[in-house]
């Protein structure tokens, strides 16, 4: 049985930002194996696990990038300059600690001019040098712990807690006509690249993107659309206008198991909204969990939410026709 | 070859969607090499040149036809033309410029009255397009009719030249200076076949790359770009990105790819150890053909290759001709090690 | 293993807030138990100052470094759970940032959209007004060991510095209190007590000192630099140093051939400026630190070893130095 708790925390070890995803993805990858038929990486770097059938083609997809940092022009100082990967609210930043992937430890911080900089503890550009090098990733270093039996607070749970989802539908999956295809993608976080390919190569007649969606349940939220606890949320409208008969697909499935959902109209994009323009069109929609906190080193789930969204695939896998 | 191509490129005009002269120019120097060449219905030139071997999968080498530059939207009674800009430029870089438009190539400039003329306050405030004409010394709309039409392009009146302690200068390196690279890599043996692909419309939103991608669906692209290097006073050096002199840079980051980090670093260690001066790009603004090709089709690895470039979107840029002849060496060396191991 | 570094690990798991310092299993009772093997008493105040005596005979000499630290404590709670607090909330440099609660539990400190700080706590309930939450972000080595981020190196970082100073001393030409004060962050007002208590007839204050070498200030707000060793600050906005100590602690880091460094503060003090309020010769030693008050504060291994040497110098020099 997979441990949420204990899943969160590897995949935050392990996680890097969007381009870096090899070593998550080998990761997911070992895990999915046993509950699919083959497991095969595209040239981008998507993981994609296949259950054969000969019945409807179904797309499932998690991403395993997360936002983070590159290093870039190091100063006389053996201050570290980053480029943003992914989308950073640049007033969320200022003292976070972060580690890079050669293990350098350090935090970000804005200069009298508000550039952000990262702070290795160098005090010069060859201590600097020793530890990081141009083009190295560097990710949060917050730490995942509990708020409660069925809270947890983790930097990354966009997009990791849907990658376990994706596992903990997998582990549950009864037999099946469908033709499944479980992917973990890559670089959602800058534009849902690994989505366009995976489109591209797979044109699936369904396809639902596991995401998380904004929970608008805090203090000054003045509509609130979903909230935390409440069930996975589906997503009727961002960026993309999800197809109805993807999101009537998903609450049909809801409905057969007795799972309450949300729903939501919200910004920004998921794979979904990519794949849905593959050629030939793809009936998308997006099915999230609800997650406060998004983009910060403390985003926050209810593990009920997580379990009931992959009960939920876990019918609609099998009982969509 | 190199300088005889970019400066014929240079003094070509050719903003996004009016590529024709650029791409017959391309296709006759191509032609000797190539055993295949199509352009496809948006205007970009495909062209197929055998190499030594097969890659596992289809190579791209890329470099993108159009320059930035300006379109005539509207004539006026009194003969100026209005105009709007073909992909980004700062209207600083507009106001004094001689440019010369349509098919006769007719000369004029943009400029703003006297500064006798002018007060404080307008001085003060930055000027916008809508505010610019384009004069060709004619009185009258009818006049300036017979020169240049609705829809027609106006470039920069530059002409290509030597420049200084071993620089080139002229209009448009961005990106005639990837397609001369492009061309100079023709000429020699290819350790892999490769199609070198001259994109339409890269300036006005990576046009023709998303087709190009899926018309040949590589596994690996290398993109020829000029880039836009800050190394001038007066700007915090970790503003730069790339510094003159340094060779040719290797891209690891912009807004629309993040670049095969592998292939760079193996790229960067193998130049060194062959006396092959180059560095990398570090900023992450701005956007290459990459960011299409390598996402349209079933997934491409991506690099950039770039030699520096000072005022780039400007009427008049210049480069360090050691690296622009560095860059050439460089696409040559990705070309061998990317197809052989990152294809 | 890096001493320092576990010892600054411990202190600020169980860092207390200004006024709990000595409650039950709270930093006073951690920092008793490190103290107990090398000093002669221990006993403590109603302001809850720990005092360590070395008892010896000759002028009296102490030390101080405050054990609290600043944080936040729980002001509201409202119908859905959240903890509305007070503290030194400063939306810029606290945003997100992992929290612990005086009982151990966790949650993310956020802000509401006027700017007011609040705690999400998850679905944890039972908490009660007054209750205390302090930084609960990670301490780690950095630079190769050379320095450490951590929060609250103010003032635990000279917590440790006297603990490791106290070892082993030998006999010494004078009387020793080692004093852990208290409530330092709200306005010094443990050492004015300890001040009192003691009549030392010199006496040093220890805490971080704000260096002005990150990018963070346009220009150098302060003069120290990480590395740079102990530094003196002869006078602040509330406190000048006595003459005489400052030839001491010059002369003292010529003789053992410590670098060091010389700052003059407009601001605000330490508990110096409480500490001179019971007569008696006093100065104030710090430990540069970089982000001071951020939950990623910075310093250097080094600064910290040659404040250990100095402190131990002074107690151990001839009775006429």
């Amino acid at each position: 049985m997979f441990d949420i708790f204990e899943l969160q925390k590897k995949l935050v070890e392990l996680a890097l930002p969007s381009g870096f995803e090899k070593n998550v993805g080998e990761y997911l990858a070992s895990l999915a194996k046993p509950y699919v038929d083959e497991v095969y990486t595209d040239t981008l770097g998507n993981v994609i696990c296949h259950k054969k059938g000969n019945g409807k083609k179904i797309l499932f997809t998690a991403h395993m990038d997360v936002i983070g940092f590159m290093a870039g022009y190091i100063d006389d100082k053996g201050y570290v300059r980053v480029m943003k990967i992914g989308g950073h609210s640049d007033t969320n930043l200022p003292n976070t600690p972060v580690r890079f992937e050669s293990g350098a430890c350090g935090s970000v911080h804005q200069d009298s001019k508000g550039d952000l900089y990262i702070d290795i503890g160098a005090t010069s550009p060859e201590e600097a040098m020793e530890m990081v090098q141009p083009g190295d990733v560097a990710v949060f270093d917050t730490p995942v712990f509990k708020m409660g039996e069925n809270t947890i607070c983790t930097p990354y749970a966009d997009d990791l807690i849907c990658c376990i989802t994706l596992l903990l539908c997998l582990e549950q999956l009864k037999d099946s006509e469908n033709d499944l295809y479980f992917c973990f993608s890559v670089q959602e976080e800058v534009g849902c690249r690994g989505a366009s390919v995976l489109g591209y190569n797979i044109r699936p007649d369904l396809c639902i993107a596991v995401d998380i969606g904004s929970c608008f349940d805090e203090p000054g939220d003045k509509v609130r659309t979903i909230r935390l606890g409440g069930g996975p949320s589906v997503g009727l409208k961002d960026n993309n206008l999800y197809d109805l008969i993807a999101i009537r697909e998903v609450e049909a499935a809801a409905q057969r198991i007795g799972a309450k959902v949300q729903h939501e109209i919200s910004s920004g994009g998921t794979d979904a909204g990519v794949i849905q323009r593959a050629p030939g069109g793809v009936s998308s929609m997006a099915f999230s969990v609800p997650l406060r906190g998004i983009h910060t080193p403390c985003e926050i789930y209810n593990t009920e939410d997580v379990k009931v969204l992959a009960e939920v695939l876990a019918d609609l896998a099998v009982n969509s026709k | 070859m190199l300088r005889e191509y970019l400066e014929k490129l240079s003094n070509l005009d050719g903003i996004s969607g009016y590529e024709d002269d650029v791409r017959e120019y391309i296709a006759s120097c191509a032609a000797p090499y190539a055993s295949e060449m199509i352009t496809d219905a948006l205007g970009s030139l495909f062209v197929f040149v055998k190499g030594k071997e097969s890659p596992a999968r289809p190579i791209v080498v890329a470099a993108h036809m159009d320059e930035v530059g300006f379109m005539a939207v509207d004539i006026t009674g009194d003969g100026l033309i209005r105009f709007e800009t073909s992909g980004g430029i700062d209207p600083r870089v507009m106001i004094g410029r001689r440019l010369r438009g349509g098919d006769k190539k007719i000369k004029g400039v943009i400029s703003l009255k006297a500064v006798h003329l002018t007060t404080r306050d307008e001085r003060a405030k930055a000027v916008t397009v809508g505010k610019l004409a384009f004069d060709i010394g004619a009185t009258s709309a009818a006049e300036a009719k017979n020169y240049i039409s609705i829809g027609d392009q106006i470039c920069f009146d530059e002409e290509f030249s030597d420049f200084g302690d071993g620089f080139w200068a002229g209009k448009a390196f961005d990106d005639r200076i990837g397609c001369a690279i492009a061309l100079e890599m023709m000429r020699s043996p290819l350790p892999y076949d490769t199609w070198f692909v001259f994109t339409h419309g890269e300036e006005i939103g990576l046009k023709g790359a998303g087709p190009a991608a899926r018309r040949i669906d590589p596994g690996l692209c290398i993109v020829l770009e000029g880039s836009p290097v800050a190394d001038i006073t007066d700007i915090p050096l970790h503003k730069h990105a790339e510094k003159v002199g340094e060779g040719p840079s290797l891209w690891m980051m912009d807004a629309g790819t993040i670049y095969c980090r592998d292939l760079n670093r193996r790229l960067k260690a193998e130049a060194e150890a062959r006396g092959i001066k180059c560095q990398y790009h570090l900023s992450s603004s701005g956007a290459t053909d990459g960011g299409q090709i390598h996402k349209g089709a079933s997934g491409a690895r991506a690099i950039c290759i770039s030699p520096p470039v000072r005022y780039v979107h400007a009427a008049r840029g210049t480069v360090k001709v050691s690296d622009a002849e560095n860059a050439v060496k460089l696409a040559n060396l990705a070309l061998e090690i990317g197809g052989k191991e990152y294809v | 293993m890096c001493e320092i570094f576990e010892l600054q690990k411990l202190l600020s798991s169980n860092a207390s807030l200004s006024g709990t310092e000595y409650a039950p299993g709270k930093i006073s009772d951690v920092i008793r138990k490190l103290a107990e093997p090398y000093v002669d008493e221990i006993f403590t105040d109603a302001m809850g100052n720990l005092y360590c005596h070395k008892k010896g005979e000759g002028e009296k000499l102490m030390f101080t470094a405050h054990m609290d630290v600043i944080g936040f404590y729980v002001r509201s709670i409202d119908e859905n759970g959240f903890l509305w607090v007070d503290g030194p909330a400063q939306k810029g440099r606290l945003i997100n940032t992992p929290m612990r609660m005086s009982d151990g539990r966790k949650g993310v400190l956020r802000f509401d959209p006027d700017g007011k700080a609040y705690i999400d706590v998850g679905e944890q309930r039972e908490f009660k007004l007054g209750d205390t939450a302090v930084f609960d972000t990670p301490t780690r080595l950095i630079s190769g060991g050379k320095r450490i981020s951590t929060p609250y190196a103010d003032a635990l970082a000279s917590c440790v510095v006297l603990l490791l100073a106290m070892r082993d001393l030998g006999s010494c030409p004078r009387d020793i209190y080692f004093v852990f004060s208290t409530q330092e962050e709200v306005g010094c007002r443990g050492a004015k007590t300890a001040g009192q208590v003691i009549r030392a007839d010199m006496a040093f204050a220890l805490d971080s000192h704000g260096c002005g070498d990150s990018l963070e200030s346009a220009k150098n707000t302060e003069e120290l630099t990480l590395g740079g060793g102990p530094a003196f600050r002869f006078r602040d906005g509330k406190f000048i140093a006595h003459l005489d100590t400052n030839e001491l602690l010059t002369g003292i880091c010529d003789r053992l051939g410590i670098k060091h460094q010389l700052c003059i503060h407009v601001g605000g003090g330490t508990d110096a400026t409480t500490l001179q309020e019971a007569g008696g010769k006093v100065n104030s030693i710090g430990i540069a630190t970089r982000y001071t008050h951020s939950p990623a504060e910075m310093y250097q291994v080094s600064d910290l070893e040659d404040v250990v040497c100095l402190v131990r110098e002074l107690c151990r020099r001839k009775a006429d130095v």
